[in-house]
């Protein structure tokens, strides 16, 4: 809490964390009434409500290629501008595909040098130790917002440290995408992951495989250990220790193993080994699978494509229910870091706290991908949020309600019911979530030996970490 | 003012002297190359050997001595037996490719025919090419639905036959039509192969073709007059002489595949289920995406003691090829 309260209130600075709220506000309130204008409205401003208090100097942003090619254009040109000529600071945004923003992260911390603020597509947790904590800045949001969502809670916060390390920019639901027509001819339903399991070979019998992917992909890794929570399979408990190898998590991970092993074997094909971050997006969008699970990329990928039948056959809904519950983790849970060696971390502060502030816009322009992680920064909170989802001009009319009531109820972070922890971190990127369900697939392991085989891994994983005192 | 002059010419007269030294020269002149090499190379590898030692994690560049506990820790790990176990398949089984396929295409190159340049040509090009540039090409060809290689089978008819030999040698059993190249275990380590001997082909060919280009024409003179032709003249004659340079070609192919990282990564990232791991994309994976920075430093130093081995070997046989 003292780093924090050391960055917000240097000697050197006359920047309160009053101040920074209210010129966030102001800032805010700016971008919220020019944001929607055309970019010819970019050169007026009125006077500048701080000018004896303004930022200055540059503050570089590190983000991703966001799926929704508009919502970058609309963030470079026109919100970042407007942001930055309101607030004396010349911003310069960077876009790099989501795979290489780790290594990237990790090149500028060896380096020391970089932008000023880096944003993360998954909680990156292993970074902590080099990110100023910004606890402050997230009470003082929520003072302003009210609470914050569950799945940004604890994608954010270090309940070792007792600091949040990261500032959770948005988050994105992972429904299920389906072609309606397909569903209705074989008469499968998706309420359960039993009702999958059954319909599976009568979907591949039309020639429309389900498409759920076991690769080393991050979106095998999100989809696998949400099948994980649907049979109570937890990884880890809420102290975050590994619990997978124990009592009803075992038998729930056995079961969830052997739930996606008949589905591949009845219903899917060897494709989903081989898969990419895209591959089932392109899969879907090529007319071959019948179910997905993913953000809603593919759904609005169909629209904007103009294939009209594609589009308006795909229908959303949530993850299947199992045994145990009925949620899934977020496809996306995007994370700013401030680097501890951040030239201009007071911009950088401002930066975020404005943008949560009134987050509206940006849940808009992003064509409902980004979710608040602070419900409160769109006025009516998830009320609204229902309605605009049902405002969508695209047909089925309304079809995109239903992310609301996922982001509600049954989205969660990596490492439910603990926190997204190094440990959590590692066994992503080390794919072993999906090395475990694949190996089952293919009948190189039975469900019991590849959940001992995980367990012996997840448990060095995590002692590893504790050792370095971040679980 | 002469008295000046005088000194300014010694000056320049020693320094004129000096650079006329064979010793001085030549330390000036390598100097640049050495202190490149130990910037780029010699302290980011000391550093490694001293990270590999420590419990540091992402960024730090520091942390607590922790002896040998970051290999104990790999080698316990079987994802990391497989990573250093593909490691030698990867760079064996492309090496074989390459050793026959560039003795065939020099020994075909070195002949004169027609469009013979727009041959050679093509063989180098894939030496040319960025290395990323063209895996990614090679992902295309074996894309899970639009794979250029399942098209070209399935218009020969062969893909069902293709599937059926997999099955019947236990290659891959189950394999479905169309095949997934990078799906399934085995298949993927054959493509990853593929990809490494394609890519190395050209060098070694060309080194090839060097070194059949620098065996004395009396030499072949002689074993004409003396009889030597066909297998023979190749077992006698040309692989003895070719031999040393040959060497080199391969232990240059070793020491590209064991360490590349691009081709793995871009076609697999791994999988299936870590089954096409190498150890520099595993070390990657645990030193840089999972910020254990030891760990993945001390997976990386696996592989040097058989580098060191394969380096050795190549000044030995290159300075063999240039007496000879």
């Amino acid at each position: 809490m003292a780093d924090v309260v050391d960055e917000l209130v240097r000697p050197s600075s006359t920047l309160t964390r009053g101040d920074l709220l209210r010129r966030g506000a102001a800032g805010a309130f700016a971008v919220s009434m020019f944001g929607g204008l055309t970019d010819k409205a970019l050169g007026f401003y009125g006077p500048l409500r701080f000018a004896k208090k303004q930022l200055a100097g540059d503050l570089s942003i590190m983000t991703w290629a966001h799926f929704v090619p508009a919502y970058d254009q609309w963030l470079d040109n026109t919100y970042v501008k407007q942001w930055g000529e309101a607030n004396d600071v010349q911003v310069k945004v960077d876009h790099i595909n989501n795979a290489l923003l780790y290594s990237r992260g990790a090149a500028e911390v060896a380096a020391q040098s970089g932008h000023d603020l880096f944003w993360f597509i998954s909680p990156p947790s292993t970074f902590q130790k080099q990110a100023i904590p910004v606890t402050d800045l997230v009470q003082e949001v929520g003072k302003k917002l009210g609470p914050m969502t569950g799945v940004a809670r604890k994608s954010t916060y270090n309940p070792k440290t007792k600091q949040f390390y990261g500032f959770p920019e948005t988050y994105a639901p992972d429904p299920v995408q389906y072609r309606k027509s397909f569903l209705e001819q074989t008469g499968v339903s998706l309420n359960t992951w039993e009702d999958l399991r059954k319909g599976a070979p009568k979907l591949k019998a039309i020639g429309h495989p389900v498409g759920l992917g076991m690769s080393n992909e991050i979106d095998s890794n999100m989809l696998l250990t949400s099948l994980l929570y649907c049979y109570g399979g937890f990884i880890q408990n809420e102290e975050n220790r590994i619990v997978i190898g124990q009592g009803s998590n075992r038998r729930g991970a056995i079961e969830a193993l052997r739930v996606m092993r008949d589905i591949y074997q009845n219903g899917m094909s060897d494709e989903v080994f081989a898969w990419t971050a895209a591959s089932n997006n392109q899969a879907f969008l090529a007319g071959r699978l019948s179910v997905a699970l993913n953000a809603i990329s593919i759904a609005r990928s169909a629209e904007n494509q103009g294939n009209v039948a594609l589009s308006d056959d795909t229908w959303l809904a949530s993850i299947p229910r199992g045994p145990a519950m009925r949620l899934g983790n977020e496809h996306v849970m995007g994370v700013y870091l401030i680097w501890k060696f951040a030239k201009n971390k007071e911009a950088a502060q401002k930066y975020v706290v404005d943008q949560m502030i009134n987050y509206r816009e940006h849940f808009l322009r992003s064509g409902y991908y980004n979710f608040p992680p602070w419900t409160g920064s769109i006025k009516g909170g998830f009320k609204t949020i229902r309605q605009l989802c049902a405002q969508d001009p695209h047909k089925p009319k309304g079809k995109y309600t239903i992310l609301t009531t996922i982001a509600e109820k049954y989205t969660t972070n990596p490492g439910h019911p603990g926190n997204t922890t190094p440990v959590m971190d590692e066994i992503y990127n080390t794919f072993l979530i999906p090395q475990m369900f694949a190996q089952v697939a293919q009948g190189k392991a039975t469900p019991a030996e590849a959940i001992s085989a995980f367990t012996t891994k997840a448990q060095s994983i995590y002692r590893k970490w504790r050792n370095q005192g971040l679980v | 003012m002469e008295a000046q002059a005088a000194r300014a010419g010694s000056r320049g007269s020693h320094w004129r002297h000096a650079l006329e030294s064979r010793r001085v020269l030549a330390i000036l002149l390598i100097a640049p190359a050495v202190v490149f090499m130990v910037l780029v190379v010699g302290v980011p590898f000391v550093w490694a050997i001293y990270l590999s030692f420590t419990d540091a994690i992402g960024g730090s560049l520091s942390g607590n001595w922790v002896g040998f506990d970051n290999f104990a820790s790999a080698w316990q790990d079987d994802n990391f037996r497989r990573a250093l176990r593909n490691t030698f398949i990867f760079t064996l089984g492309s090496q074989a490719i390459v050793l026959v396929g560039a003795a065939v295409l020099s020994n075909f190159l070195v002949r004169d025919f027609r469009g013979k340049w727009i041959v050679r040509f093509l063989v180098v090009l894939p030496w040319a090419a960025p290395v990323v540039l063209s895996t990614i090409t090679w992902l295309w060809l074996f894309d899970s639905l639009y794979s250029v290689a399942n098209w070209t089978l399935a218009r020969l008819h062969l893909d069902n036959a293709l599937v059926w030999l997999l099955g019947a040698v236990n290659l891959e059993e189950g394999a479905q039509v169309p095949l997934q190249w990078l799906g399934r275990p085995n298949l993927a380590l054959l493509a990853i192969t593929v990809v490494h001997a394609w890519r190395i082909l050209p060098f070694a060919v060309v080194i090839f073709i060097a070194g059949r280009a620098s065996i004395p024409t009396e030499v072949e003179d002689a074993s004409k007059i003396d009889g030597a032709t066909g297998v023979k003249k190749l077992w006698y004659v040309d692989i003895p002489l070719q031999l040393p340079i040959a060497l080199v070609a391969v232990l240059f192919g070793i020491v590209f595949t064991a360490a590349d990282f691009g081709v793995v990564y871009i076609l697999t990232h791994g999988g299936p289920f870590n089954a096409t791991q190498v150890l520099p994309t595993w070390a990657y994976a645990i030193g840089i995406d999972s910020g254990s920075l030891g760990e993945g430093a001390a997976i990386s130093l696996f592989l040097f003691p058989l580098l060191v081995v394969v380096s050795i070997g190549m000044l030995f046989f290159a300075r063999r090829a240039q007496v000879s």
